[in-house]
């Protein structure tokens, strides 16, 4: 009996010493993939440790997302003198994280790479200190260089950048007859039309064509309620010279436009590649970019629209390597512009190595680092004199399917411009959230696009007011 | 003599209470800190609008959010979706559930081999099934509509999941697949229970083998079978998992359900306050659901006697 009580109080006591312990314990979350700059090993190894809550002065904190790749080996020729603790975190749990981090009171972080609407977003929350301009910040992108920015304070230095290219299957294309890639966003749809073929071989323009046995679609979309679908229709509706919201950044005024004319119009033009061309899969409201990419690798698909990794990442070893390329994309009413996407750097308010934090700020984002970083991971640096680089490499080397990538991309990023419904700062993923809702219930059938985009507006507008958007501080 | 020896066993109980409750002490306020404390200030936050992100202030707004749920058409759509998934999903549970736990308790051979495989489903997370239906339901790689199209049942794709109402159904299904060995389980033990000689006694007044089932069987197992029903209301109307990892709430907001909404009230616009107050609606309408079953889980005596008690007190 003694002996039961004995343990009994042991447990008991240990129960109370792991509460005690948990309590007193850090709040940061533990690192991922975590590393010392320079070596590339990982953070705990050598004399390395994982960050704390309160900055220690021991490294700089930079929380990233995992996604981004081998940001750990980016400094494998030395650029930076310090230490760094790499925290990564899958994408969508990156904003959350953040916001529990730094807005909860525990600021852990130092720096963060964010997304495209994230310099804005916490910039206008008060948690990233303005940054000085690149000495060589024209060389960015103009549509970069404005989507972290709020007026003339620079909350961001983008590292990389990210453009929608026109993919096409070029053995689809010969047999279709055709020699080049759609110039206008109508060939565009004529094309999709033509490259739409059914289990008999009949062409979508053709008589006999049978909409209920598709062998190969025209075009798809990806149609998923996350926030992928108001980004893509970004893409066609630029181009028309409609958008979400027209900003007046003189003035700090703002309009919602999404229910103008030319802006339903192109989604009903979207709506109508499938319900009446029969140019897309059924199921494409509901892919998410798995399945989108897994349709187009597996040659369901002629022609689409996508984000660059998807080349150099997914097609090679696919059942269409060596069939693909990659165009610039076509041209609208009005241009071909399409939202830029892309990470910068930026620093927290909170760091209690502020200056050391702009030093690396700098240093990560500087020409040779984006080259680096470019090289590592295959992405595309947000910068024309590295984008003009790489396209004479690809020449010197012959290697023409690489040019003709880059220089799409270049030719997007020089026309491309800032994700309006994504830099909408602290309403950012409300009002994507929002967007992406309307938009995949237009195409799913449930509602027309004229309706849709009223209800959008008048929601818009009020998580826009609610955040206090153009005004926030005020 | 009397007197001490009670004397001593009382002082015996008493250390001995002590000594239990300082043991347990540490439990309870585990207990207190990871469950009476987010309940308690849940509750109050749902009166106040609170934004974790854009105000770090607390005012209260008394019943707002409570009285703006019920006016929000997302809120309103999540209820009817919750509700109509729960319903669904509970009748298939059941007639699935007792069908399956009458074929195993009838054969003679293979009765493990088939409560093993009835049981597997169970085995597997919300999510991964979650994931395994999404693609068996791809409309252009999904071998369901492969095998309808082959076999001629179909002439085209069938959009299982960007279909509003067929995402619902199999929404309802796919939770069903997952959950009917649990019923199956608790139903067939409960039948398993019911001796011989009760159903032998039927069987000689004469009762068919449906009769048996409805007026002796059902009758006797009425009370696991509310508790199963209980057991499941309470975990269907949560739903979550499967959803997000099957439509996401789409096709536009079709399949949202009530924990999937409170999920991007509280952690897309982190208004704190709203999704509380939206937890306890939630919550309120389980505790409502859940006495109704309570109180059909006992017989129509008890029950007569529960109203004569009250109206007698």
């Amino acid at each position: 009996m003694k002996s039961q009580k004995k343990l009994a109080a042991v447990l008991a006591l240990l129960l109370a010493l792991s509460m005690l312990v948990a309590c007193t314990q850090s709040s940061t979350p533990p690192a991922d993939g975590g590393t010392e700059a320079g070596t590339g090993e990982p953070a705990g190894s050598g004399d390395s440790e994982a960050p704390s809550a309160e900055p220690s002065g021991d490294g700089l904190n930079v929380v990233f997302n995992t996604g981004l790749g081998a940001l750990a080996t980016w400094d494998d020729n030395g650029f930076y003198d310090g230490k760094v603790n790499w925290l990564g975190y899958p994408e969508n749990e990156l904003d959350t994280k953040i916001k529990l981090e730094m807005i909860s009171g525990s600021k852990g972080f130092d720096l963060g790479i964010t997304q495209a609407s994230g310099a804005k977003q916490y910039g206008a929350l008060g948690l990233l200190d303005a940054l000085e301009p690149l000495d060589d910040w024209d060389d960015v992108f103009e549509g970069n260089r404005m989507q972290h920015s709020i007026g003339d304070d620079i909350y961001g230095y983008p590292i990389l950048a990210d453009i929608n290219l026109l993919y096409y299957n070029r053995e689809y294309f010969e047999d279709a007859g055709y020699d080049a890639p759609p110039a206008t966003w109508d060939e565009y749809r004529e094309y999709a039309k033509h490259l739409t073929i059914d289990a008999n071989g009949v062409r979508g323009d053709e008589e006999g064509f049978d909409p209920s046995n598709i062998q190969v679609y025209g075009t798809m979309f990806k149609g998923v309620a996350g926030n992928a679908n108001p980004w893509e229709l970004a893409v066609y509706a630029y181009a028309n010279g409609a958008s979400y919201i027209e900003k007046d950044f003189d003035n700090l005024t703002y309009e919602v436009t999404c229910n103008q004319p030319n802006f339903v119009d192109t989604l009903q033009w979207l709506y109508d590649l499938y319900d009446v061309d029969k140019s897309m899969p059924q199921g494409f409201v509901n892919y998410d970019y798995n399945e989108f990419e897994a349709m187009a690798t597996e040659g369901n698909v002629a022609m689409w629209i996508n984000w660059p990794s998807m080349y150099l990442g997914r097609v090679p070893g696919s059942k269409v390597d060596g069939q693909i390329a990659i165009a610039e994309l076509p041209q609208g009413t009005l241009n071909n512009a399409s939202p830029i996407g892309g990470w910068s750097i930026g620093v927290y308010k909170a760091s209690s190595q502020l200056e050391e934090a702009h030093r690396f700020a700098k240093i990560f984002a500087s020409q040779d680092s984006n080259r680096e970083y470019a090289k590592i991971n295959g992405a595309t640096p947000p910068r024309t004199s590295l984008l003009e680089e790489m396209i004479a490499d690809a020449e010197a080397a012959g290697e023409d399917d690489l040019v003709q990538y880059y220089r799409a991309i270049l030719a997007n990023l020089t026309t491309g411009r800032e994700m309006d419904l994504a830099q909408t700062n602290t309403a950012a993923e409300d009002s994507q959230k929002a967007a992406a809702t309307k938009i995949n219930a237009v195409l799913a059938g449930q509602i027309g696009a004229q309706q849709a985009m009223d209800e959008l507006k008048a929601e818009l507008e009020e998580i826009l007011e609610a955040n206090n958007y153009m005004h926030e501080g005020e | 003599m009397k007197y001490s020896v009670a004397k001593v066993t009382t002082g015996y109980k008493k250390k001995d209470q002590l000594f239990g409750f300082a043991l347990t002490l540490p439990a309870i306020i585990l207990l207190f800190l990871l469950f009476v404390f987010p309940v308690c200030y849940s509750l109050v936050l749902s009166f106040t609008d609170y934004n974790f992100v854009m105000s770090t202030e607390l005012n209260f707004v008394g019943f707002k959010n409570y009285i703006d749920a019920f006016k929000n058409s997302a809120f309103q759509n999540s209820l009817r979706v919750t509700v109509l998934i729960s319903v669904g999903a509970l009748f298939c549970e059941f007639v699935f559930g007792i069908m399956l736990s009458a074929f195993v308790l009838h054969i003679t051979r293979g009765k493990n081999f088939f409560k093993t495989v009835f049981l597997i489903p169970m085995m597997m997370a919300p999510t991964v099934a979650g994931l395994l239906f999404r693609f068996i339901l791809n409309d252009e790689f999904g071998i369901l509509n492969y095998m309808l199209k082959n076999l001629g049942i179909v002439s085209h794709n069938i959009p299982w999941l960007t279909n509003a109402n067929l995402a619902l159904v199999s929404i309802i299904i796919i939770d069903s697949w997952a959950t009917i060995p649990l019923i199956f389980l608790l139903l067939f033990t409960a039948l398993s229970d019911i001796p011989d000689t009760t159903l032998e006694a039927g069987r000689i007044d004469g009762a068919s083998s449906l009769q048996i089932f409805f007026q002796i069987q059902l009758p006797i197992i009425r009370r696991s079978a509310l508790l199963a029903l209980f057991i499941r209301f309470m975990d269907v109307f949560r739903i979550y998992d499967s959803i997000y990892v099957l439509t996401k709430g789409g096709p536009g907001t079709a399949t949202e359900s009530l924990s999937l909404l409170i999920y991007r009230v509280n952690w897309m616009k982190y208004q704190l306050g709203s999704a509380s107050s939206m937890s306890y609606i939630m919550m309120f309408f389980m505790f409502v659901v859940a006495l109704v079953i309570q109180y059909y889980s006992n017989d129509k005596d008890e029950r007569r006697n529960l109203w004569k008690r009250r109206k007698q007190a």
